[in-house]
């Protein structure tokens, strides 16, 4: 079963859920946890796991062969990115900044003069501890696009009774690309009217993607709950938990030592009788 | 030589755009014959990488020379692989330029003004970085 554990708001408590359900699950299932928050990955600093190199992400570079090419200009006015220019009667000039790997121009070249190469776009890591399997994501630093990172790492992770997703915070395309395809969408809020404002724009994307969705109430009570049970009540998205603030568990996770009260576990217990 | 000025407007007696990338039209004089053509310069209003698309139609003009204010690193690579040499101009109007440079008294770029406006990379972005103010 593949969930999601996701929020819109950042600092609500979604990698600390998302490793601290993995883990608990890990004790009695094969759990693999997946760090899609591939611009800022954290989850392995959570759990002290030491990561290593496992895949690199890999997009298609055009390479041009001048000696096929027969300067008929078909590359750049088909390239939409405006990252191939050519001159009357001159050889085409590329600029790999603003390729975005569609590769439009390889397929319209009559001469086969472009061929298909690579450029790295990130990594994937691996590492074990805490009895689960973490993949954590990791983008180039200033490549734009995070997307392709986030969906090589969904589709390298193996196949796992469970597959838990960290994604990133906010409800763009990397987490559009994490939510995709997900059996379950844990969204992690605060009592609070950035949280609420956050959870309606987060249940609202994962209704769109058809993903069903719970909620989590994190800290819940260091403010009034009511916002949030109404928007999720709205949205048809059951409270499964809510955690208090607890000065242990900040300990606990400065330290790199997963934590689970008995939020975490009512989560879990959730999680495994909808696996059944 | 043919030399394509950045324009704000139509012909010779248009003030000097200071960009390149995203100035509104291109005045090209053959300084031998005298021939003027105003170009409306198509880059301006897309999404990434206007630098690259401004140079190929400077380029595409037959071109050997341009003058402008400021240029970002994509331009300044397509037009030194296109073999046309940049010069800087003045505040001023086209006209005012065309005799600078006649005089030998712009000087010539030899590297890019200013750094990297951001890319397309697949997004739409809006116009890139308005250097030295609105043309």
């Amino acid at each position: 079963m593949r969930i999601a554990v996701t929020g819109g708001k950042g600092g609500t408590g979604k990698s600390t859920v998302a490793t601290a359900l993995a883990v608990e699950l890990g004790k009695r299932h094969e759990v693999v946890l997946a760090d899609a928050d591939v611009e800022c990955p954290d989850d392995h600093l959570i759990l002290s796991i030491e990561r290593k190199g496992f895949a690199d992400v890999k997009l298609p570079l055009p390479a041009f062969d001048f000696e096929k090419c027969i300067k008929c200009g078909k590359c750049a006015s088909t390239c939409r990115y405006n990252a191939i220019v050519q001159v009357k009667g001159k050889y085409p000039i590329f600029d790999p900044g603003l390729c975005n790997g569609c590769g439009a121009c390889m397929l319209v070249c009559p001469a086969g003069a472009i061929s298909r190469g690579q450029r790295k776009v990130g990594e994937i890591f691996r590492g074990e501890g805490h009895g689960i399997s973490l993949f954590s994501g990791e983008m180039e630093v200033g490549y734009e696009e995070a997307s392709p990172v986030v969906n090589a790492l969904k589709e390298k992770i193996p196949k796992s009774e469970f597959e838990i997703i960290d994604t990133a915070a906010g409800t763009h395309c990397n987490v559009i690309s994490a939510l995709r395809g997900c059996d379950y969408a844990v969204a992690v809020t605060e009592p609070t009217p950035f949280g609420a404002h956050d959870l309606e724009l987060i249940l609202r994307l994962a209704a769109v993607l058809g993903v069903p969705a719970g909620v989590v109430v994190n800290r819940s009570d260091l403010g009034e709950t009511g916002e949030v049970n109404k928007i999720a009540e709205k949205h048809g998205a059951e409270v499964i938990a809510e955690i208090p603030y607890s000065k242990e568990m900040l300990e606990s996770y400065s330290r790199g030592e997963p934590v689970a009260g008995k939020g975490i576990l009512g989560i879990a217990e959730m999680l495994e009788a909808m696996l059944k | 030589m043919k030399v394509a000025v950045s324009s704000a407007g139509e012909g010779k007696g248009s003030r000097l755009s200071p960009v390149f990338g995203r100035c509104p039209f291109f005045v090209i004089v053959d300084t031998e014959s005298g021939e003027e053509k105003s170009v409306k310069n198509t880059a301006a209003g897309q999404m990434g990488g206007a630098g690259m698309t401004a140079g190929q139609l400077v380029g595409n003009e037959g071109a050997n020379a341009v003058v402008t204010m400021a240029m970002g690193p994509r331009a300044f690579a397509v037009l030194g692989q296109l073999g046309i040499e940049v010069y800087e101009g003045k505040e001023g109007t086209v006209e005012e330029n065309l005799e600078l440079l006649n005089k030998k008294m712009l000087r010539k770029m030899d590297e890019a003004s200013g750094p990297l406006a951001p890319g397309a990379g697949g997004r739409p972005m809006g116009p890139g970085k308005q250097r030295g103010g609105r043309a």
